[in-house]
């Protein structure tokens, strides 16, 4: 897509290599499998983040002990959720945009404006009509609070702060110019005191994976730090390969874009995995952007070489993130968890490899025969166009360092607070779209509602049955969907 | 002092200060205006930050000199879940696969499960304990969902192995 934006202008385009794209990711995969084991104890033992997906997996496989009432209960919202988002994908409700902006209220691409014309758009009166965001937030309830208060911070005070000192009242420029950059730096500030925070249960965990190697202590049942080190060894020599392969890249950059490229994925997995076990969410996206805006850097603006960092990180976090879930439904239904790590770290770089088959196909022939991504063609990538923005931005020199600097400080300060996550929850709803924090606070207030008035006995009878088949419902049809959009050929 | 204190000042200064953050740069320079208006906010922050960490702290020794360590909720808790687990171990030899899986259902509802849901009441009660109390009981309240499953799949011999195996982790964790 950059590069034929840049052969448009004129300009010499970019040597897209698939080799060390394809080899960085099966790295990344494999780096993200092993930072996410450490933290396994810390998010899943000790902080008990809900990992929605995960509990929704764990309520699917109980359900055949649990009994007929919960399995009612979860047959049931299942079907609710399947039925409301096909009845949304088929657009039979949808208004047109002219209309919602005539009368501030209507239904479109899966959101709901309310505003009514009473509200002003920067205070943004838009719902995202997904059960699936209802059910993550019924069951993480109080836990996904500081996410909600987060959103609230960005839309109903930042945002009319802003509009009021006459600094922008266009939606457009103070999300993506000031709350996404300061959501990513407070993303950012928020994962460093995390680190931190977390230090000394991290260490102990290595510590106990250590003694793993031996066969004792309570890291017996998870994968022995030896096995973690080398298998780090190879992802690593196949990061720094796919980099040194880049052409214009040195041996010294390759070097340390490698280094510094694996911190990076290590903190983001952080990020995400924390984001991912309180909300459902991962800010995968936003940390893509940091990655290439830091690999730019030391590529001395190498595009190409900054992709190949990127894919990784990507890659690497995503795994990370879904392991993450994983290991939470191992916790519930009692796995083992070396067990599980070994599949993961033997399985993840398949992932890599068939979604760079699938992209190749859509690259070389796509739906109707056509090629490439981007405008002009039938695969516009959105979230490509932002990646190519960011690249714009840092070419023309033109990068938000005091929007990522005081969100970071916002975030460390946050993060230090005796509320784990807090930083990173606040961040994260600061990145995403309001209209996704509020129908995400619609569970969470339920369930805080639930839980006062019937107790913790109605949570785990009802709401945790009802949150999983939301979560369910949802994600069969969508996928179904998308299934059935490829194999229809668009 | 009331932590609650302690974090209204923490998020009134964060909220000025990012607030005060969103002013975009006037064009060719890297810091707005009202960057200053920024730092101000994250002082005000910290001092909330630290007075919210101080009333926790004071909280917290004022709790274990009244209470002290040995009459822990959590672990006073944790004592009656394995007095429950043992009574199970007890009678699960006689039982057939469906009976124990049943039973264990039972125990997981009103014992193992609750046991944990409050983190933040546990890291509050036992301070620097708590990840060693998390940690252990985890693992342990973990094995009991194993041995569920083993007994769902027809495994009985197999669950009445990782119920004891539970039983013994849970116990570990109790007494130290």
């Amino acid at each position: 897509m950059y590069d034929a934006a840049q052969r448009a202008k004129g300009l010499p385009g970019i040597d897209f290599e698939v080799m060390p794209l394809l080899i960085g990711a099966i790295g990344g995969s494999l780096l993200g499998v092993l930072v996410i084991i450490p933290l396994r104890k810390q998010l899943i033992q000790i902080e008990r983040l809900r990992f929605p997906s995960g509990t929704a997996v764990i309520t699917i496989l109980w359900s055949r002990i649990a009994g007929k009432d919960k399995l009612r209960y979860l047959l049931y919202a299942c079907a609710v959720s399947a039925l409301w988002k096909g009845l949304l994908l088929t657009g039979l409700i949808n208004s047109t945009p002219q209309a919602i902006a005539e009368s501030g209220f209507g239904i479109y691409d899966g959101e709901l404006t309310f505003g009514l014309g009473l509200l002003p758009d920067y205070i943004m009166p838009v719902l995202y009509l997904s059960l699936m965001n209802v059910g993550a937030g019924l069951l993480s309830g109080r836990g996904g609070l500081p996410f909600v208060v987060g959103g609230m911070l960005a839309w109903w005070v930042i945002s009319p702060v802003a509009a009021n000192m006459g600094w922008s009242d266009n939606v457009g420029v103070i999300y993506g110019s000031m709350l996404r950059p300061l959501g990513i730096g407070a993303l950012i500030g928020g994962a460093l005191m995390s680190v931190v925070m977390t230090f000394p249960a991290v260490r102990s965990a290595l510590k106990s994976l250590a003694a793993a190697r031996s066969g004792g202590g309570q890291g017996a049942n998870e994968v022995s730090l030896r096995t973690i080190i080398i298998v780090g060894i190879v992802a690593s020599a196949l990061l720094f390969t796919a980099a040194s392969m880049t052409s214009g890249v040195t041996f010294l950059q390759a070097i340390l874009v490698t280094v510094v490229g694996i911190i990076w994925l290590a903190l983001a997995a952080l990020i995400v995995a924390q984001a991912a076990g309180r909300t459902d969410i991962s800010p995968i996206s936003g940390m893509a952007l940091i990655s290439v805006t830091i690999a730019m850097f030391m590529l001395d603006h190498n595009v190409t070489g900054a992709m190949v960092i990127g894919v990784a990180v990507c890659v690497g976090i995503g795994q990370g993130a879904d392991m993450m879930q994983d290991l939470k439904t191992g916790q519930g239904v009692g796995a083992t968890p070396r067990a599980q790590q070994l599949v993961q770290l033997g399985a993840s770089w398949l992932g890599a490899l068939v979604a760079f088959g699938v992209l190749l196909v859509l690259w070389k022939n796509g739906p109707g025969g056509q090629g490439g991504f981007g405008d002009g063609t039938n695969l516009p990538a959105p979230q490509a166009g932002a990646l190519m923005g960011i690249i714009d931005s840092i070419t023309s020199n033109n990068i938000p360092v005091d929007k990522y600097a005081i969100g970071a400080g916002a975030g460390a300060l946050l993060g230090a607070a005796p509320i784990s996550g807090l930083g990173v929850l606040v961040g994260l709803a600061m990145y995403l779209p309001f209209s996704i924090t509020l129908g995400y606070g619609l569970g969470c207030f339920a369930n805080m509602l639930f839980l006062r008035r019937k107790g913790k006995a109605f949570y785990d009878r009802v709401l945790v049955p009802v949150g999983a088949g939301l979560i369910v419902g949802e994600a069969v049809v969508g996928v179904s969907h998308a299934m059935y959009n490829v194999l229809a050929g668009g | 002092m009331d932590s609650r204190i302690g974090q209204l000042v923490l998020f009134i200064g964060v909220a000025i200060g990012i607030s005060a953050g969103a002013q975009l740069p006037a064009k060719g320079e890297t810091w707005s205006g009202s960057a200053w208006v920024a730092i101000i906010g994250f002082i005000i922050g910290i001092i909330g930050l630290i007075m919210w960490r101080m009333s926790l702290s004071a909280n917290r020794q004022r709790s274990d000199t009244s209470t002290g360590p040995a009459a822990s909720g959590a672990v006073l808790k944790l004592r009656a879940v394995n007095d429950q687990l043992m009574a199970l171990c007890g009678a699960a030899s006689d039982m057939q696969a469906a009976a124990l899986a049943a039973a264990i259902e039972q125990l997981r509802e009103n014992h193992t499960g609750p046991l944990l849901a409050d983190t933040d009441a546990i890291q509050a009660e036992l301070g620097a304990r708590a990840p060693a109390f998390l940690t252990g009981a985890s693992e342990g309240v973990s094995l009991v969902g194993r041995a569920q499953s083993m007994a769902y799949d027809g495994y009985p011999d197999h669950a009445r192995e990782v119920l004891a195996a539970a039983l013994k982790q849970l116990q570990a964790v109790a007494s130290a």
